[in-house]
């Protein structure tokens, strides 16, 4: 595969990947810029590794696993989300944001983080628990034992939200 | 469930930024790796080799005890030595004056520097506030790109200043102007202005840039709008390469190099 083929396949994979690797980093680490320098710096190592990224099966997995490394590592680079939005990006659509997602992230966040990010990855991302077992490189009864776990937590914690205060 | 639909919608409202804005900060940080692998291999040879106080190779002998250090060669009066980085520490803004540069174990450029210029990669790299120079001995291992779009082979040149000259002439996607007889420091050699070829399309080159000529793993790539001055010199018997790069460049390269070159004299 020669370079410019290259370089279009990666355009075409950020064009079409980019938005729900940011909404599944938004929902593990619950801050929306962290969650874009995540797979910003994801897809800036990938344009680096391009020859290895030609040669994986799955590259939105790939990139993917890249940005819940940098969640992983608590890795910040705010600068990256100001150098290449400032001028072209409008404001933050906080006002957008509906309640449904608003209790999720917020019940989301009460997890354990290792629960988190498998629900994340099931329930948004799509995988299953072989996929989820596999990029994450866990055993995949410890998988289901996650997703079991977590779904019960965020059903509770949910529940707890949709109670009225009794004050 | 409802919420994890509305939470996939959320994704609507987020601006992606240019994939190009992308795979500029990916360049930018290629040559910055670059960078930092000529600092490691300078390290290696500065460590393995004599050190800072540049003894020559025969005064360098085998290796001594370590309660018997290196003599350290004195500065002539007004030139002070660029200062030491731990690694991974930024180059510190400089102030105005006249430094000492080594360039190999046997060699060294003294250099009239501005006020806020940066020395990285032990000196390898002069920046200023609006010039990059870059200082090396063209050793055997210096020569040419093997293609100036793809992978990262030279072809090496030499020994004389006049092989490189010609082979940096003849390489392909570069446009050199006609070599000009030039001294720096009492070190003869050419000089010349390199551009990139107005006709090459490096639109298909690795990231869009071109190859320059340089040592395998510490030549630069450059974009079509670089323009280059290089003084290429015989120092003592030594080649040395001196090239401001000026990329991108908009017009002619800034005459702020030309005035560091001018200032060089070369020492041991």
């Amino acid at each position: 595969m020669d370079g410019r083929r290259e370089a279009d396949d990666l355009d075409v994979l950020y064009a079409a990947c980019y938005r729900r690797l940011v909404v599944q980093m938004y929902a593990i680490c619950g801050v929306m810029a962290d969650a874009e320098d995540a797979v910003q710096e994801a897809f800036i190592t990938a344009i680096r590794k391009r020859r290895t990224l030609a040669r994986v099966q799955n590259p939105e997995a790939w990139v993917r696993t890249v940005a819940l490394h940098r969640l992983h590592h608590g890795w910040r680079h705010d600068a990256v989300v100001r150098r290449h939005q400032a001028a072209e990006r409008r404001p933050e659509p906080a006002s957008d944001v509906g309640p449904e997602h608003v209790a999720l992230v917020t019940a989301l966040g009460l997890l354990d983080a290792d629960q988190r990010e498998v629900l994340v990855l099931h329930h948004l991302a799509d995988l299953s628990v072989a996929e989820i077992a596999t990029d994450l490189g866990l055993p995949v009864g410890t998988v289901k034992s996650r997703l079991g776990r977590g779904r019960a937590r965020l059903g509770e914690l949910l529940a707890e939200r949709e109670e009225p205060s009794h004050g | 469930m409802a919420e994890w639909n509305s939470l996939r919608e959320v994704g609507e409202d987020v601006s992606p930024p240019t994939f190009e804005s992308l795979v500029r900060t990916a360049r930018s940080r290629d040559r910055r790796t670059r960078i930092a692998a000529v600092t490691a291999a300078l390290a290696l040879v500065v460590g393995a080799g004599v050190g800072i106080g540049l003894r020559t190779r025969e005064q360098a002998g085998p290796p001594q005890p370590v309660h018997d250090p290196a003599p350290v060669v004195e500065l002539p009066d007004g030139v002070r030595a660029l200062p030491a980085y731990r690694d991974g520490e930024e180059p510190r803004a400089l102030e105005a004056g006249r430094y000492r540069v080594p360039i190999s174990d046997t060699l060294a450029i003294d250099v009239d520097l501005p006020s806020g210029s940066q020395a990285e990669a032990g000196g390898r790299y002069i920046q200023t506030t609006n010039a990059l120079l870059k200082t090396e001995i063209a050793t055997d291992w210096y020569g040419v790109a093997e293609d100036p779009c793809h992978g990262d082979g030279i072809t090496p040149v030499g020994p004389s200043v006049e092989e490189l000259v010609e082979a940096i002439r003849n390489q392909p996607g570069l446009q050199v102007g006609v070599p000009e007889p030039v001294t720096v420091g009492g070190a003869e050699g050419q000089y010349l202005m390199v551009r990139i070829a107005p006709g090459f399309d490096a639109s298909g080159c690795r990231d869009g840039q071109v190859n320059l000529p340089g040592i395998e793993g510490t030549n630069n790539n450059v974009t079509p709008t670089y323009v280059g001055e290089w003084w290429i010199l015989d120092a003592g018997g030594q080649r040395v390469v001196l090239q401001s790069m000026c990329d991108p460049c908009a017009g002619d390269p800034p005459r702020s190099a030309r005035r560091i070159v001018g200032s060089i004299t070369f020492g041991q």
